[in-house]
């Protein structure tokens, strides 16, 4: 089943129950991590990158005026999504809607990624070939692959 | 009192510090698709689709590409605003400033 189809009066998600299922389990995991204690979670280096990789002084100030706005929007972003999976959003999604199911995509993968290693190109490889934690490479996989077709989805002819 | 009084020559210096271009760098990374950046430089800064590929892929193959220059300030908030995207952004000093 394809994640989302474009209707006359917008976009709309086609998820079948068991990908809701699936997604909406990712989800609220995302929800924990981002509610939980980020400073000693490995994650939050991707999701809140130093602005300033040579001046840490100047990160932190970085960090100070923007970390608690982010993680709002990520929290925010979320929890929207969930909406949509549950069932207590439907119909065709507005453009505030489009845009947290990217970035929540985004943050998903930004976590699975972490907790695979990928850091670079060798060890995505390497990832999809082990016997390890080959079942979280598949939904790794497959979120790219939601994500992928909602930016189609999204930039295809009105 | 003389021309120049060092009260005004510290102004001139703290603008002159505050005037030199800045840049908003981002980084590859092994996990945004390319779909997706391409999508984030047209949407966020608006530009035209071959310009967004372009620097996606400048990205892709170089490592990292500057999507913007200007005050520090608006780069701050346009790397704010890749975060919020999940993309790996910094702010440095744009090429020649450092003199």
């Amino acid at each position: 089943m394809i994640p989302f189809v474009r209707r006359r009066d917008g976009v709309h998600v086609d998820l079948s129950a068991g990908e809701r299922a699936v997604l909406t389990s990712l989800v609220e995991q995302l929800q924990e991590v981002l509610g939980g204690d980020l400073e000693d979670d490995p994650v939050a280096t991707r999701m809140f990158p130093a602005a300033y990789p040579h001046d840490a002084e100047a990160s932190a100030e970085f960090a100070k005026y923007t970390r608690s706005d982010l993680l709002t929007q990520k929290t925010t972003n979320a929890g929207v999504v969930l909406a949509w999976l549950t069932g207590a959003r439907d119909g065709a999604m507005g453009p505030e809607d489009e845009q947290a199911w990217l970035r929540s995509l985004t943050d998903l993968r930004l976590t699975i990624a972490e907790r695979l290693g990928i850091v670079d190109a060798a060890t995505e490889e390497s990832s999809s070939s082990g016997d390890a934690g080959v079942g979280l490479r598949d939904v790794y996989d497959w979120i790219g692959y939601v994500q992928e077709h909602l930016v189609t989805t999204l930039t295809s002819a009105r | 009192m003389t021309l120049s009084s060092p009260e005004l020559d510290e102004r001139t210096d703290l603008r002159a510090r505050y005037d030199v271009p800045w840049s908003t760098v981002v980084w590859d990374d092994p996990v945004n698709l390319m779909s997706y950046v391409t999508y984030v430089f047209q949407s966020y800064f608006g530009f035209a689709r071959g310009h967004a590929d372009r620097l996606m892929r400048q990205v892709h193959v170089d490592g990292r590409a500057i999507v913007a220059t200007g005050a520090r300030e608006a780069m701050e908030r346009h790397v704010e605003a890749m975060h919020g995207f999940g993309l790996q952004a910094t702010v440095e000093r744009a090429p020649g400033a450092d003199a």
